[in-house]
């Protein structure tokens, strides 16, 4: 791991007009409460356009949450999200994902009585309205796109199976591939390598290190060691709040950091 | 695909012709029984009856039992594939069923009664009108409503548009608000109840409990007529194979594997940058419409249209035709819907269950042996349910995929 590490400037150090034309998403002062209880509380957050960026942090910390405020599932108490500089608050989460936010979910979740192929369909980039989706026709491009995605995760010799059928690890690649085909600017990845074996980790680390540069990528992760194998920056989400962020060496040097997560 | 899941038995929706993957032959052979269904209605039922085997009065039940299949056929789409249980398909074929009730009822008898406007009033309404304080049968109005359906052009689009419209404004509201689930088949089932109670109101004109009767003639042709009921079957049999064929376009599409997607995960379709409540109000009413079609065909073939036909449990027996047949199929629902209709024709009526055994046995010991009475059909009916839903999940279609694919298996 000769890369140099990637340098995550903080929000604080530039001027609000810099954040906004900079980030690609960025949370001003957002605040997300569940009937009094202050699931996330953050001041500034911001992703850059094709930054790679890992969020970690103890069990209940928000990191879910953070996911739902910026795929628009989740809608914020307070706050302001914007995309691209322009604000994005009263977005749902169909409306930001035709912006270009695509999300993968902790669970595996594919279309189970769809093939896999038919899974790659539906998330084919285009108009998604009645009209267009009843006259919808592939086109050749469309199709050689499909299988080029699939033949990356091994997946081409199952495109007809319908995917109830698959294993969890090849549902999680199957789910990726569905996102890299839609084409995002910005993934959310929650838990990718959760329940995998250690040949598909690997595979899922290639995948997401293969995108970076392409998309703006947000991994949610446990598994440091996977964490580190993706060499990003890192934000450390702790009871709502981010507490540090940095390179992995960084954040695990950070006192309040290492008793956040052995406790007292 | 030994392993079987236990939701294996719902079909995905059909993907042939695309490429990237090849047509499954079961599905191709399965294609072939349905077309033979249809094929024996088209050619068994106007055979045997030009032959005499089987009088128009059969013909007439079969022309609506063809119908009702329809009625099958749009629940489907919404249960079946869109994994949505409605029950309002009663209510929207009665909409259909009324509008051309009102047109059959205009040009209906006895002549004579004419109102200070000019227009005849029909009998039906006649004998029930709900008159004002102090109002003679002289001061009775053809109302407003009733004008268009004069005309039989009016008519047949009347009776689709407005159940597609109904159908359009509660999708809209319901499903935006994403309602789901239980509550929705609640729901819809409030809404028909609703409806069921308003045309059961002598003051709307809409004759009350009485129904819609005393009709005549259809495009100035004689309702009594052989040759009438049978065009009528004809064309109720030419407009099945039309929503067949319209049903099947629509789960061939992208739009049937987006609503294939509703089913199974609604919220990760949003996430694809999906709106589901502009598709789920699409194939609603389009459902309404296809439902409103059917019962503008199945008035004529009944000759009365009242509101038993919109009650809850008419919606609910529509649910057991689907379910027996196999919901996610479009064959079906069509087989199933015919099943039990033609069950039901037979067990509501009353016969000795050993009549092979009549002058055989002693008077006196025949008198004795059980007989078939009508009220026995209910258990019939929601035994039929449960063994269904208890044994075969997947209707009477997945017994004949099972069938087939173990052939299948055996020719490899």
């Amino acid at each position: 791991m000769n890369q140099q590490q990637p340098a995550v400037i903080s929000p604080r150090e530039l001027t609000r007009e810099n954040r906004l034309n900079s980030y690609l998403i960025y949370l001003e002062e957002v605040v997300v409460e569940f009937d009094g209880f202050r699931a996330l509380d953050i001041d500034l957050f911001g992703l850059k356009f094709n930054e790679l960026r890992v969020v970690i942090g103890p069990n209940g910390a928000g990191k879910t949450t953070l996911c739902d405020v910026i795929s628009g599932k989740t809608p914020t108490t307070r706050g302001h999200r914007y995309w691209q500089g322009n604000s994005v608050d009263d977005k749902s989460d169909s409306e930001m994902a035709l912006l270009g936010v695509g999300r993968k979910f902790q669970t595996p979740t594919v279309f189970d009585s769809l093939t896999v192929f038919e899974n790659m369909e539906m998330a084919l980039p285009g108009a998604h309205n009645v009209w267009r989706t009843l006259r919808g026709r592939m086109t050749d491009a469309e199709d050689r796109r499909i299988l080029e995605i699939l033949d990356r995760v091994n997946l081409t010799e199952l495109r007809e199976v319908p995917s109830r059928f698959l294993s969890h690890g090849q549902r999680q690649s199957l789910e990726l591939c569905m996102l890299i085909l839609a084409g995002p600017d910005l993934l959310l990845v929650d838990e990718p390598a959760a329940g995998l074996t250690d040949d598909e980790t690997d595979l899922m680390a290639d995948l997401l290190l293969e995108l970076r540069g392409q998309h703006a990528i947000l991994v949610i992760e446990h598994d440091m060691e996977f964490v580190r194998r993706l060499n990003a920056g890192v934000t450390v989400l702790h009871e709502g709040k981010i507490m540090t962020e940095g390179s992995m060496e960084e954040v695990q040097q950070n006192p309040a950091v290492v008793e956040a997560y052995l406790g007292r | 695909m030994t392993g079987q899941p236990k939701d294996d038995e719902l079909e995905p929706a059909p993907a042939a012709r695309s490429r990237g993957r090849t047509a499954a032959r079961s599905s191709s052979v399965r294609r072939l029984v349905t077309w033979a269904l249809l094929l024996a209605a088209a050619v068994c039922v106007p055979g045997l009856y030009w032959l005499d085997w089987i009088s128009i009065e059969t013909v007439r039940m079969m022309g609506r039992y063809l119908a009702l299949a329809m009625v099958a056929l749009s629940l489907d789409l919404l249960w079946g594939y869109t994994g949505m249980l409605c029950l309002c398909q009663s209510f929207f074929f009665s909409l259909g069923g009324y509008a051309m009730g009102m047109y059959l009822a205009h040009h209906g008898g006895p002549e004579g009664i004419i109102d200070k406007a000019g227009w005849k009033i029909p009998a039906c309404l006649y004998v029930v009108y709900p008159y004002g304080v102090g109002e003679l049968p002289e001061d009775a109005l053809t109302p407003w409503f009733w004008k268009p359906f004069y005309f039989l052009s009016a008519t047949v689009g009347l009776g689709m548009l407005i159940p597609g419209l109904v159908a359009l404004v509660i999708g809209f509201f319901v499903f935006r608000s994403r309602v789901r689930g239980v509550f929705f088949a609640v729901l819809t089932q409030a809404i028909t109840l609703a409806a069921w109670l308003v045309f059961c109101m002598n003051d709307m004109k809409l004759c009350g409990t009485n129904g819609l009767t005393r009709f005549d003639k259809i495009g100035g042709f004689p309702l009594n007529d052989d040759a009438t009921q049978f065009t009528l079957y004809l064309i109720t049999l030419a407009c099945l194979v039309g929503v067949y064929l319209l049903s099947r376009m629509v789960v061939r599409s992208r739009l049937g594997r987006v609503l294939v997607a509703i089913r199974d995960n609604e919220t990760r379709l949003r996430f694809a940058g999906y709106k589901p409540y502009a598709f789920k109000v699409f194939v609603f009413s389009l459902s309404a419409m296809i439902a409103g079609l059917a019962g503008m065909l199945y008035t004529p073939q009944m000759k009365i249209f009242t509101p038993t036909n919109m009650e809850v449990k008419e919606s609910i027996e529509v649910v057991i035709w689907v379910a027996v047949g196999g919901r996610g199929t479009l064959g079906g629902p069509v087989a199933g819907a015919l099943l039990v209709n033609l069950l039901k024709n037979k067990l509501t009526s009353q016969f000795a269950l050993f009549g092979f055994l009549e002058g055989w046995l002693p008077d006196s010991v025949y008198a004795w042996l059980p007989v078939w009475k009508q009220e026995y059909w209910p258990f019939v009916l929601g035994g039929l349910f449960i063994v269904v839903v208890r044994a075969l999940p997947g209707g009477l279609s997945s017994v004949w995929r099972r069938l087939i694919s173990r052939e299948e298996a055996e020719r490899q």
